[in-house]
């Protein structure tokens, strides 16, 4: 039977990564991840997961040793954050290239210079093309979901691709709160053993990553770009079929009082929590305003978020990363590559804030929401950054 | 057990098949041939990005007759960590049978192991990882157009450190990497040379049986690197060693033992038998390069309580 | 424009060419480029470089797909590669070939002008060494007129220190005179290779994973050799060692302890010749088995 316990939301995703019976972790510590792989070390230790987990000696190797497990079948883990991605950045698309089904968890944080171990989305955007299936996490227990219903997708023989989970560092990572865990049963009847279809073994030879001419890279490419675009609907069928086990409903685009709304607040990751806050507030002095959280980054949820937003005049992006010289942040400029052939399309008003682990507050987000607003009614279609002292 | 092999035992089965694209001469690929032979088919093989993966790997055509895995340049070791740990727990929780021998082999360039893949190499010894990490060693970039590496030898020319009217080609020594596989106390290291096959594939199986991590370090002749003839490398090979350029030896848990040269031969006769990368060397840049394997070799000998 | 493609070997020099005669045109005041294929290649293996000359800029930055000109250092090419695709019919074949021009369009499957000049013998007289690249230069130049003679003879001097050019340039030369053209002539297109089928991204396997161990035995590296190993028996004794010593497993030892050359794969580098205590082989110029 699944129990609701307070439980701090590393340890727990531990404990999920103990529920799916992982065979090998190679993680390297790193703040904000540390209390996660931490607390897998405890339950090896303590013998409660029977596991190979390989202290590797950097990032680069963690993910190398990854490709190398889940090339031979084994259910394979890892967790890292912010440098430690960039480090690892060239194997985190090894890993997807070749279709080796590896989930990691990324305690998101910012990056260097200046050095920040606290939490926004830089890390995971500079790895966004990289042909993983990316999510974010509102809460613990999405935490505690998305690992178990990455290792199901993942798998599965018609994906066979990568997940990564995003948690925001510290504000998820190293927060206590009530998470109802699922119990061993539950999860040894939603996920089947890992049986990789073709492993590296010597019972019958097979080569993995050959170098491929002018004449043929091409061809693999789309063979990927084709494979990775059909795992949207099975995207779809297993978040229904995570509800139907475990009675969670999760969706790749998410809203929260969205009808009838003129004015929508998007974003991903946790501080949407607080955002719902802001919505409330307005919604009770009578705006039209709601919440979108974005659950699914990869594969990018085009169609739903173009309903989703159907009838909204105003859309106003949280972007918690900046890129550098460009549109402003990748969520705004990747949604608005969505609306662009959109027959009635909203104004979209980008904002860069919650950056190196700043909070934002409910009533921040209500002056951010106004501010959306007034630049909107402007005819612009600009991006600020929020928050900052001027 | 570890065999002994000689002719008329050396298996004849070839697990690295011909239709490879190794230059012609290529001795890095005889090394991997008959260290392929030693090993037999229970291995799963992780290669770096360089020549051997090259010449092996052309997409749809593969020279290999075990299972093979190349993903990037630095990572070798740490790929090869990642396969023996699921082999590790795949074997314990029944997933794969138990009894069934799978010994994980790294392989990897002299640039691959010990310019960027040594983090890897050197955390994957210090972890205890149950494989044998093979370096063949053609003493520069070869792959890429033999630029020099930490491995390219005092002297010779490659296109990065090349001879000129300023400069008698690569300014530091090569760096010892038997030596450091030693300083990580693993159980076994040993070094290897094709121009001395039975040797070679006797050690090669030697470490396939040991319990923890195994090292060996593989001279491997480039006539295209080295600008030699095709049919000098194994000859080339054998002055390396007769001279002491290339001195052939073991460590088995700490203890050292050679295969000792009863009259070291002049380095001299090896740097100018047709290697056209020493073609340039002045005779005091030959003396420095002779005292300095002088040297070398009395350490050697003297870590092998040869008196 | 006129488009010139080389097909040759890794070492044989096919790069050079191209570059000499592009260096050599932009010199005389036309526009050139010469370009390698960008391959992992290695010495022996068959490799590709490309060449334009032009009296207007070029502009086009991208391998010769329809090639005025094909020039092949090596006809040993035209047995397993289609050096004429896509070489217009009424453009130019530069070989290096003792093969009779009978052969050569029936394996070319190519009825238009044919220049045919032994450049081996000219190199090995000139330079001393299986280097046919300037030997080439001067074959491709009497047939097309494509940079005068002069103008190359200057690069060699460019390139070259003054004895290896003045080598060079007496090879250039040479091969100038005795180049043989051939007419065009129809054939019947009973010769011309079949391309071999592509395959889609549909034939990939996830991950690109191959399927086919030991397959690189289709790449019958045999075709690199320039010289071949000969085995006299009556010497041979029995050690096995070039056996041992064959870096492409191109020797396999008998049941009788004779050995058997594989000449699909054997790529003519001579270690077992060297290696072999009773000088039982010998290494002779050539690709063919007698």
């Amino acid at each position: 039977m699944s129990k609701r316990i307070g439980i701090e939301v590393s340890v727990a995703v531990a404990e999920a990564v103990k529920l799916c019976n992982v065979d090998v972790i190679a993680a390297y510590p790193i703040t904000p991840q540390t209390h996660i792989v931490e607390a897998i070390a405890d339950l090896i230790a303590n013998g409660e997961l029977d596991a190979e987990y390989t202290c590797v000696e950097s990032e680069h190797s963690a993910m190398s040793a990854c490709l190398g497990s889940a090339a031979c079948g084994a259910r394979t883990y890892t967790a890292t954050a912010g440098q430690g991605l960039e480090l690892m950045h060239e194997v985190v698309y090894v890993a997807s290239s070749m279709r080796l089904p590896i989930v990691m968890s990324v305690a998101n944080r910012a990056l260097s210079a200046p050095l920040s171990v606290w939490g926004d989305h830089s890390d995971v955007m500079a790895v966004r093309d990289t042909g993983w299936i990316q999510v974010f996490c509102e809460s613990g227990q999405d935490a505690v979901d998305m690992t178990i219903w990455a290792f199901k997708l993942a798998e599965d023989k018609r994906v066979l691709f990568p997940v990564m989970i995003n948690l925001d560092g510290f504000h998820l990572t190293h927060v206590v709160e009530p998470i109802v865990m699922p119990s061993k049963e539950e999860v040894d009847k939603y996920l089947p053993k890992n049986s990789y279809p073709k492993p590296l073994d010597p019972r019958t030879p097979r080569t993995f990553g050959s170098f491929a001419p002018p004449a043929i890279y091409t061809e693999i490419k789309k063979s990927q770009e084709v494979a990775f675009e059909g795992t949207r609907p099975i995207i779809e069928e297993s978040f229904k079929d995570f509800e139907k086990h475990f009675g969670r409903k999760y969706q790749a685009v998410e809203e929260y009082k969205t009808e009838g709304a003129e004015t929508i607040l998007l974003m991903m990751g946790s501080y949407a929590q607080t955002a719902s806050l802001a919505v409330d507030e307005l919604r009770a002095k009578g705006e039209k305003v709601g919440l979108v959280k974005l659950r699914l980054w990869r594969p990018f949820p085009f169609d739903e978020l173009r309903k989703s937003f159907a009838h909204a005049k105003r859309v106003i992006i949280l972007d918690r990363s900046i890129s550098v010289g460009g549109p402003g942040g990748p969520v705004a400029s990747e949604v608005r590559a969505a609306l662009y052939d959109a027959a009635k399309r909203p104004a979209i008003v980008g904002f860069i804030g919650g950056l190196g682990g700043r909070d934002i507050l409910p009533e921040n987000f209500v002056e951010l929401i106004k501010k959306g607003q007034s630049i909107a009614a402007q005819g612009q279609e600009k991006f600020e950054m929020y928050g900052v002292r001027e | 057990m570890a065999q002994k092999y000689n002719i008329k035992n050396m298996p004849r089965e070839e697990f690295f098949a011909s239709g490879h694209r190794g230059c012609v001469g290529c001795c890095l690929a005889l090394a991997v041939r008959l260290a392929a032979k030693a090993l037999g088919p229970d291995i799963i093989v992780v290669n770096a990005t360089g020549c051997l993966e090259i010449i092996s790997s052309a997409y749809p055509e593969t020279a290999w007759e075990v299972p093979w895995i190349h993903t990037l340049f630095e990572n070798t070791a740490a790929v090869a960590s990642g396969v023996e740990a699921a082999y590790k727990v795949m074997k314990r929780k029944g997933y794969f049978p138990a009894d069934r021998p799978v010994k994980i082999v790294a392989m990897a360039g002299d640039g691959g192991t010990a310019d960027i893949g040594f983090q890897a190499l050197s955390g994957a010894l210090e972890r205890g990882h149950e494989f044998v990490y093979i370096c063949y060693d053609n003493e520069a970039y070869m792959n890429t157009g033999v630029q020099r590496s930490g491995a390219t030898p005092y002297g010779a020319s490659t296109t990065t450190s090349p001879a000129g009217k300023a400069s008698s080609g690569q300014k530091t020594w090569k760096k010892n990497m038997p030596l450091i596989a030693v300083a990580h106390n693993i159980p076994y290291v040993a070094t290897a040379n094709p121009s001395y096959p039975f040797d070679l594939m006797n050690k090669v199986s030697k470490a396939k049986d040991v319990k923890g991590p195994a090292y060996i370090h593989v001279f491997a002749g480039c006539p295209t690197g080295w600008r030699s003839p095709s049919d000098t490398p194994v000859e080339l090979g054998k002055l390396a060693t007769q001279t002491g350029v290339f001195p052939l030896y073991e460590v088995e848990n700490g203890k050292w033992t050679m295969k000792v040269e009863s009259q070291l031969k002049p380095v001299k006769e090896y740097l100018t038998a047709s290697q056209g990368r020493y073609k340039h060397l002045s005779e005091e840049t030959i003396n420095i390069i002779q005292d300095r394997v002088t040297r070398e070799y009395a350490e050697l000998k003297s870590r092998c309580g040869i008196v | 424009m006129q488009e010139i493609r080389f097909h040759g070997r890794g070492g044989q020099g096919a790069v050079t060419s191209a570059e000499v005669i592009a260096e050599a045109a932009i010199e005389l005041g036309l526009w050139a480029q010469s370009m390698p294929s960008f391959g992992p290649e290695r010495r022996g293996a068959p490799v590709l470089a490309y060449l334009r000359v032009s009296k207007e800029p070029i502009r086009i930055r991208a391998e010769v797909a329809k090639p005025d000109i094909v020039v092949v250092l090596d006809d040993s090419l035209i047995f397993t590669i289609d050096v004429a695709s896509g070489l217009k019919a009424d453009g130019l074949l530069v070989i290096n070939s003792t093969q009779s021009e009978d052969i050569i369009r029936k394996e070319t499957g190519f009825g238009g002008k044919i220049a045919r000049i032994e450049a081996l013998k000219i190199a090995m007289e000139c330079l001393g060494v299986p280097i046919t690249n300037t030997t080439m230069i001067g074959a491709l130049i009497k047939a097309s007129g494509i940079i005068p003679l002069e103008a190359a003879q200057k690069q060699l001097s460019h390139r070259f220190n003054p004895k290896l050019a003045e080598k060079n340039a007496t090879a250039l030369k040479k091969a100038f005179e005795s180049t043989t053209i051939y007419a065009p002539k129809k054939i019947s297109a009973a010769g011309k290779k079949a391309a071999a089928k592509k395959a889609t991204w549909r034939d990939i396997l996830p991950g690109a994973l191959v399927e086919n161990p030991g397959g690189s035995k289709a790449n019958l590296t045999g075709d690199w050799r320039s010289q071949m190993p000969v085995y006299d028996k009556e010497k041979c004794s029995k050690c096995g060692l070039c056996y041992v010593f064959c870096p492409d497993a191109a020797i396999t030892i008998r049941d009788d302890k004779y050995v058997d050359f594989n000449y699909d794969y054997c790529k003519g580098c001579g270690i077992c010749a060297m290696e072999c205590p009773a000088d039982a082989i010998a290494m002779e110029a050539g690709k063919k088995k007698k």
